[in-house]
């Protein structure tokens, strides 16, 4: 359970800068860039999950 | 669009694929011929010496299933297409009896990989030399020098364009994500001949990935690293999207450039594609 909940933390911190670096190539300035980190990174957060979860079924179901 | 390239110095396209297989060789088709001679001298220069230094066998790191004719796609040196061909041709994996590497193979190795990087910014200069061929009349940082700045230092070259948050932010990012990287690793991700590819996508970090590398000796691994994965993935990541700040350094670099100096219909067809 430590061992998931670590990896989870790390996923979290990666997810930082990435999410940083699409936004700020997504919008020349700055403002709108940084007000949209929140909403980008909840997005990306949950689309891993969601993409994890169907992983997880798959190999429940076939492996 | 066809018609305004063939007016100027000659088609932008052609002029970088030139420049991939031989550094100069695109500035000559444009006709600019001290460039080029500087731009074949600087990287070609470079790779040599990584070459002699290393004696040829950098992609001997790789493990040998990873041995093949596409194995050194993913590197540095797949920028500089034709001396990566040649020093396959010549060298190749090596093959034959397993001896130990030259002492300063590593430094070779990240020469050659630099001519690589070096080659790609003469890439940048062509393309824009074909299609801007009146340089003196344009004002504010050459992309070139902006993309260049930016490759040497995460978000240096948002700094030099007035950037300067963005540059911030970018920088705290990316080195802070590799040195989270390298301690989880607890170093082991500072080594070509240990990670290869890996190592590859960190090299686009520019200067905090080699000085750490030079600086700490490539510390040896002396017993299991528990989170050694995770290390090489953050380490390998901050270089890789340095990338993405490099594009867009790039992009705003290259509208205000455009701008400068008055923007041809063909120029302006560019601009319009990129807001």
């Amino acid at each position: 359970m430590t061992g998931l909940l670590l990896h989870v933390i790390f996923f979290l911190v990666l997810a930082a800068p990435i999410v940083v670096m699409s936004a700020f190539y997504a919008e020349a300035e700055d403002g709108p860039a940084l007000r949209a980190i929140p909403k980008r990174y909840a997005v990306f957060v949950v689309a891993c999950a969601l993409l994890a979860a169907v992983m997880l079924g798959l190999e429940a179901l076939f492996v | 669009m066809g018609g305004d390239r063939l007016s100027s110095r000659g088609d932008p396209n052609v002029s970088v694929f030139l420049t991939w297989f031989l550094p100069g060789a695109g500035h000559v088709y444009l006709g600019r011929l001290l460039p080029a001679l500087v731009a074949f001298a600087f990287v070609e220069g470079l790779y040599a010496i990584g070459w002699f230094l290393s004696g040829g066998r950098v992609f001997e790191f790789l493990d040998p299933e990873l041995q093949g004719p596409f194995a050194t796609l993913l590197t540095p040196e797949f920028a500089n297409l034709g001396a990566m061909i040649a020093q396959h041709r010549v060298v190749g994996f090596g093959g034959g009896e397993p001896s130990p590497f030259p002492p300063h193979a590593a430094l070779g190795g990240m020469l050659t990989g630099l001519s690589g990087l070096a080659n790609v910014l003469c890439m940048v200069h062509v393309h824009l030399l074909a299609r801007v061929p009146d340089e003196a009349s344009r004002k504010g940082p050459h992309p070139v020098i902006a993309v260049g700045f930016g490759w040497i230092l995460p978000g240096l070259g948002y700094w030099i364009q007035g950037r300067r948050l963005r540059g911030l932010v970018v920088f705290v990012l990316l080195v802070g994500l590799f040195a989270l990287g390298t301690g989880l690793a607890r170093g082991s991700n500072l080594s070509r001949e240990r990670h290869f590819y890996y190592w590859s996508g960190q090299f686009l970090l520019g200067l905090p990935s080699i000085l750490a590398e030079i600086v700490s000796g490539r510390p040896a691994v002396r017993g299991p690293i528990r989170f050694v994965d995770v290390g090489l993935l953050y380490a390998s990541l901050a270089g890789l999207l340095n990338t993405l700040a490099l594009l867009d350094v790039y992009g705003v670099a290259e509208r205000a450039w455009l701008q400068a100096g008055g923007a041809s219909s063909s120029e302006k067809a560019i601009e319009g594609r990129g807001a």
